[in-house]
């Protein structure tokens, strides 16, 4: 419980970086750098619920990047379908993989 | 195409799984005799798949706006690609394709013209009765319902009467409370039922309230609250069902609520006398109880170590005597081979 509570304080301090117009692209780097250490401590504990964290928590600091960067009314939408997809595709296999394991 | 009655209850005592204390091998043994054709997640992964794809469908909407190609073609896609993972990928219960149907209709919704009438509750209504049946989401369901509530309150708001107001939803938990017992051939349809009995005295209270900006107790509506809670009690001491008993907790709960200013004594003596008699009522269910090995029991005891062993084994055997093979499955898939139609004990029903 300590972990997760640990990992979505962080994630969320880090969202909140990311929705701020002076720290937007320092915030989604810190995200991604969270997101990709949740990931390697997901597959080392086999925790898979801190695979869901870096990649929904991951995807939303991206997307909030997006939208502050590209103000066009057709690729904002266009990147964010982009993405939202290929996490929901990187989660399926990622998901697929840790069944494997656990067989 | 979805899951068949027999494939719907496999997935329900799978569902179990993981809160029985069994060895790792033994689980993975229930799990592979349980296994259907269908590609299911975990609650917590399906959410997040859900989430991702709630999002994706804003996005989807937004873009075809954006290009001028309008809502509609986005519902159609979404609902497509839903149709798609469920008929060829097998997936029902994976978080994604029930995002694509209540996402594809409510899309399709927002591209109608908006008029700004009470009806709309009703569309948006059957949309989430729509995606309850195709998905066998009890949630949907349930959303479906109170949107219907919600659209009587809007159109009867006029009446100004909280007894106009709750009609509607009251008459629906009875209705759930009747149909626990008569409509249960599948374990959605009985959570379901089970939601809304659970959801519609408090819809009642809060759509009566809500109309009548009024915050006085009522006897009428106290005595109408306790008809209905014992009603739920004795239906879910007879069906062994829980979660009539909770909807008869909620219904007493308001009871309680409506009677707080019809005693005109101080606020702490009604709390205290309300802590005593609930204190009572759990001494006495407490002794009832003691002792008790079958049907509701108030001590989580197991008897051996094999309990839910003795179920899952029970119900494999009543299922294959009953129905010999519930679900073919498709060649070459490991599929279910039988299933059940009563499980349960301690308390817990599995009749559907």
């Amino acid at each position: 419980m300590f972990e997760h509570t640990a990992i979505t304080l962080a994630f969320w301090g880090a969202l909140i970086l990311a929705a701020n117009g002076e720290t937007a692209t320092i915030g989604v780097l810190v995200t991604l750098t969270l997101g990709a250490l949740s990931t390697v401590y997901a597959f080392r504990t086999n925790a898979e619920a801190f695979l869901l964290y870096a990649v929904i928590y991951g995807t939303l600091a991206v997307d909030i990047w997006v939208w502050r960067a590209f103000s066009g009314p057709t690729l904002s939408p266009f990147i964010t379908l982009v993405t939202a997809i290929a996490a929901v595709i990187g989660l399926t296999m990622a998901h697929r993989r840790f069944r494997s394991r656990a067989v | 195409m979805r899951p068949t009655v027999a494939e719907e209850r496999a997935h329900a005592i799978a569902d179990q799984l993981e809160d029985w204390d069994l060895p790792a091998e033994e689980r993975r043994a229930f799990a592979a005799q349980l296994a259907t054709r269908w590609r299911r997640n975990s609650t917590f992964v399906a959410l997040a798949f859900f989430g991702l794809t709630v999002f994706a469908m804003f996005a989807l909407v937004a873009l075809c706006k954006s290009i001028g190609v309008t809502e509609f073609t986005a519902a159609a896609i979404a609902i497509a690609t839903g149709e798609y993972m469920i008929r060829r990928r097998r997936m029902y219960g994976s978080g994604i394709e029930s995002a694509l149907w209540i996402g594809g209709l409510l899309a399709f919704i927002a591209g109608l013209p908006s008029s700004g009438a009470a009806e709309a509750l009703l569309v948006v209504a059957a949309a989430f009765g729509i995606a309850a049946w195709r998905m066998q989401n009890a949630i949907y369901g349930m959303i479906g319902v109170l949107f219907t509530t919600t659209y009587f309150v809007e159109v009867w708001r006029a009446l100004a009467t909280t007894g106009g107001v709750a009609m509607v939803p009251l008459a629906l938990a009875v209705i759930a409370i009747v149909a626990k017992r008569w409509i249960f051939s599948r374990p959605w349809l009985d959570s379901f039922w089970s939601y809304v009995a659970i959801v519609m005295p408090l819809a009642a209270e809060i759509g009566g309230r809500g109309v009548t900006y009024d915050s006085n107790g009522h006897l009428e509506f106290a005595i109408t609250y306790a008809i209905l809670g014992t009603i739920a009690l004795l239906a879910g001491l007879h069906l062994r069902d829980h979660a009539l008993l909770i909807a008869a907790g909620v219904s007493f709960g308001i009871t309680a609520f409506e009677l707080h200013d019809l005693v005109d004594t101080p606020l702490e003596w009604k709390l205290i006398a309300g802590g005593v008699i609930l204190l009572g009522l759990a001494a006495l269910v407490a002794r009832r109880l003691r002792g008790r090995t079958a049907g509701f029991v108030a001590t989580p005891a197991r008897l051996t170590r094999y309990d839910e062993l003795i179920k899952l084994g029970g119900t494999m055997v009543a299922g294959q005597a009953m129905h010999g093979k519930a679900s073919e499955p498709e060649p070459g898939v490991t599929g279910t081979t039988g299933g059940g139609d009563s499980f349960g004990g301690a308390g817990a029903t599995g009749d559907y």
